[in-house]
């Protein structure tokens, strides 16, 4: 049971407010995960890679920072090879006729072999990360100053690219398109548009937006790399679109609230509350797995229509 | 008047030049040639109306002319130049649009979403409220009314075909090509569109029209071109140098016989097929789509329904098999109340459906004709604890010569069939099977002349076995032919029942807009 002396301040901090704190920067790299999957699975192909993908980017950022001393060149090194990894999952399903689940676990696993053999040298080595940047003024407000503007940069682009990706989807032709090869592809080939041309595109983006939610894992809040950091971070981004009705800033919720279950065992820890440790680590699994059980049926409803035929396929034979 | 009398037209049209000709153009899938070096030309400011058959390649032919498809042989000229069209986005920058028989709209989507997808052009921005605008602004001058917020899966086929001709006039297109445009219209909405048809006729636009009904092709007809079995038997005709049945024998290539006059009275003595009584239903956004229905079928009567297309006929099919819930009322099928909304129950007391829309309603993927129509027989051809498909392969084929509609190869696979030839598999598994109560929701759309013919015996046929027709259908022509009584739903209400005998289609369409008799 949580004391009634962990509500009270460790730090200066009350608990709620440490944990919203480790809400947004535990939650961020899920976030950009999810976003990219969002991207990816509206229009019409689920990335169950999107684990590799995010180890990927966490790698390749950590190892890019050692090697430039800068945090910005591993974002893009990060985005790279996230976005690469992705359009090699795209090629497969696309082109090759892959089966999405499976050929995403081909993936998960390509991602997390190859950074556990070109990540093995850097697992002690230090790097010189992200920082938080406190925003003068709007830092100070008690509370939300903490929660929201004492952040790493990677933190403050995903509160704009929330908004930015719904304006994406929903106020521009290439939304438009985007859903629209989600949902009946054929639609598209009849005005003449590519949808495969388009799906490679939003996985891509998907990919590359994992990455970077690597990115922010390895050099921005965990200041290290060893392997398999990510502990299904990816998974339980796939699993938050469904939650989040494939909606973009539903999915920014949704991670945040995963956040917080990843922070609250470290807060209780610190505040020597005694709850069982096997518990608080898998909080996060077994919310994800409640979430999904609870709306299930609501979120399926408004899949887009191209994933039923991911789920409807017969099993290969 | 024979068919080697038709000769091609010398109208006013005659001098505009032909915006696209198609010469020796020849299509094949396999060993199948559906269209045949065919010559053909439309010229602007003309409605040009495509007869043939159900499977006479019109479809095929228009789907060159918009690039879905290239021809094996044969050029396309488009303002008297050689143009290649490998997708339909050549055609479309060549000012070629086309609405498809099927339609191509993306359910989730709004009407708005749809439309801005295919329009060409117009920037980085999706600006709903300025495409919502022109569509309410197209929407009036083609005395069309959408709602360009309304999400497509909400309208039925024919609020949805609306949205397809706006989609392909809004976009800009010189030649408008309609795939069987009236097929789901409301005699009003027909004239509606032949209105709008007429205003693009004179901006100068080309419309081609592929239609089955001949009194729409004289009515909206410049010229008319005939294929049959891939070729062309007539093109570019005066419509005013030739009758009707030497046009039906061109298309048809034999006579078709007229309905029987003589019917029999209803049976007195038996219960009624259908009583509807009270019944309350919600549409699938949560609306009322049908208020306080009372509705009686009697054993060897036909009852039509007529309406606008989306006035709750679909609720009513779906209502009447236990396809869908009833939030107040009930439902009696042969004096049994159908206990709960459950499919199972409306067929084990002997109700038979024929669906809107069989492809998406009705077939299963995969499965071949005989599977299809041994679905509903599975019980008499057990055997063991499998199907004995041999006797299944005999029994469909005796039922196909009996029931008479001609359907395709008997192993292949209905998912990929063309919507005549899948409604023609749908109507031999329902006529096939004695029933108390028929429930046909448009039974002849897509049909060619001679099937609809069939279809409307076997109808009949139905009727004279003492079972009760419900028989929903857009086409009030066939409704007053075949029906002993009309009922007429309005926005979701019964306006009325009436005798076809005592009061004219105007007085009916009257009740369908929502006025009194
Ligand atoms: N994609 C296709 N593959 C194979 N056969 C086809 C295809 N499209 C049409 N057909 C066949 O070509 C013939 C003409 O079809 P279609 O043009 O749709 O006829 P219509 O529109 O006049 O009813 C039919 O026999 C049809 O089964
Ligand atoms: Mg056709």
């Amino acid at each position: 049971m949580i004391a009634a002396q962990a509500a009270t301040d460790v730090g200066g901090q009350l608990l709620i407010v440490s944990v919203l704190v480790g809400a947004v920067r535990s939650g961020t790299s899920i976030f950009y995960a999810a976003l990219g999957e969002t991207i990816s699975e509206r229009a019409g192909v689920i990335n169950v890679g999107t684990e590799g993908c995010m180890l990927a980017g966490a790698m390749s950022a950590y190892a890019v920072t050692a090697e430039t001393g800068n945090p910005w060149f591993g974002v893009l090194g990060a985005a790279a090879v996230g976005g690469a990894l992705a359009l090699l999952h795209a090629y497969l399903v696309i082109a090759r006729g892959a089966n999405q689940l499976a050929n995403g676990l081909v993936i998960m696993f390509l991602g997390l072999g190859l950074t556990s053999l070109f990540g093995a040298s850097y697992v002690s080595r230090e790097i010189n990360g992200f920082k938080p940047y406190a925003i003068p003024g709007l830092s100070s407000i008690p509370a939300v100053g903490d929660i929201l503007f004492n952040h790493d940069p990677l933190t403050y682009l995903s509160f704009a690219l929330g908004p930015a990706v719904w304006f994406l989807l929903f106020r521009t032709r290439w939304g438009l398109l985007l859903r629209g090869a989600g949902e009946r592809a054929p639609v598209l080939s009849s005005y003449g548009y590519s949808p495969e041309r388009i799906r490679y595109i939003a996985v891509g983006l998907g990919g590359l937006l994992a990455g970077i939610g690597g990115a922010q894992l390895s050099t921005a809040v965990a200041l290290t790399w060893f392997e398999n950091m990510t502990q299904g971070r990816g998974f339980i981004a796939v699993a938050l679109v469904i939650f989040a009705s494939w909606h973009p800033l539903w999915a920014m919720g949704g991670a945040y609230l995963f956040g917080a279950a990843l922070a609250l065992g470290p807060e209780l820890q610190v505040r020597n509350v005694g709850v069982n440790q096997f518990v608080l680590d898998a909080l996060p699994y077994v919310m994800t797995l409640a979430v999904l059980v609870v709306l299930a049926k609501r979120s399926f409803q408004r899949a887009p229509e191209g994933l039923a035929e991911v789920f409807d396929a017969p099993p290969v034979s | 008047m024979s068919i080697a009398t038709l000769e091609p037209s010398a109208d006013r049209t005659k001098q505009s030049p032909s915006i696209i000709e198609v010469r020796g153009l020849t299509k094949r899938f396999g060993d199948l040639v559906a269209t045949g070096d065919v010559d053909f030309d439309v010229r602007s400011g003309e409605v040009h109306s495509l007869l043939g058959e159900n499977g006479a390649g019109k479809s095929t032919l228009m789907k060159l002319l918009y690039g879905v498809y290239q021809p094996d042989a044969g050029e396309i000229l488009v303002d008297g130049v050689v143009h290649r069209l490998d997708s339909p986005a050549d055609a479309r920058a060549l000012g070629i649009g086309m609405v498809f028989q099927d339609l191509r709209l993306i359910p989730a989507f709004t009407v708005a979403e749809n439309i801005a997808l295919s329009l060409p052009g117009g920037g980085f921005r999706y600006r709903r409220q300025a495409v919502e605008r022109q569509i309410l602004d197209a929407g009036a001058e083609l005395g069309f009314s959408v709602d360009p917020k309304a999400l497509v899966r909400h309208l039925s086929i024919g609020e949805r075909q609306r949205v397809e001709i706006l989609k392909v006039l809004m976009s800009g297109a010189r030649l408008v090509i309609l795939d069987e445009p009236t097929s789901v219209l409301a005699p009003q909405e027909v004239d509606g569109l032949f209105t709008a048809i007429r205003s693009l006729r004179a901006k100068g636009l080309a419309v081609v029209i592929i239609t089955h009904k001949l009194h729409e092709t004289r009515a909206i007809a410049d010229r008319l071109s005939i294929l049959r079995a891939g070729r062309m038997v007539g093109s570019g005709i005066d419509p005013t140098t030739v009758d009707d049945r030497a046009l039906i024998s061109a298309m048809v290539g034999r006579e078709v016989p007229p309905l029987p006059v003589e019917r029999s009275d209803p049976p007195a003595d038996r219960p009624a097929a259908l009583r509807v009584t009270g019944v309350h239903v919600r549409g699938d956004g949560g609306n009322t789509a049908l208020h306080d229905i009372h509705l009686e079928v009697k054993a060897g009567e036909v009852m039509g329904v007529a309406g606008v297309a989306g006035s709750g006929q679909r609720e009513l099919y779906e209502a009447v098999l236990g396809l869908r819930p009833l939030h107040t009322g009930d439902i009696h099928i042969a004096a049994v109340e159908m206990a709960k909304s459950d499919p199972g129950a409306a067929l084990a007391l002997g109700a038979v459906g024929i669906p809107e829309d069989p492809i998406s309603d009705a077939v299963v993927p995969g499965l071949d004709v005989t599977e299809h129509l041994a679905l509903s027989n599975l019980s008499s051809l057990r055997k063991g604890l499998g199907i004995d498909w041999a006797r299944a392969r005999e029994l469909v084929a005796e039922l196909d010569r009996q029931i008479g509609l001609r359907m395709v190869a008997h192993d292949r696979t209905v998912a990929d069939l063309s919507g005549g030839n899948v409604q023609r598999v749908m109507l031999t598994r329902a006529f096939g099977v004695d029933c108390t109560l028929l429930v046909a929701a448009y039974p002849s759309r897509g049909l060619d002349v001679a099937t609809t013919r069939r279809t409307q015996e076997l109808l009949l046929a139905q009727r004279e076995a003492g079972a009760g027709v419900l028989f929903i259908s857009e086409d009030l022509d066939e409704l007053m032919e075949l029906s002993d009584q009309i009922a007429v739903l309005h926005n979701g209400h019964l306006a009325g029942v009436v005798t076809p005998g005592e009061v004219d289609r105007y007085a009916i369409g009257q009740l369908m807009l929502g006025g009194s008799e």
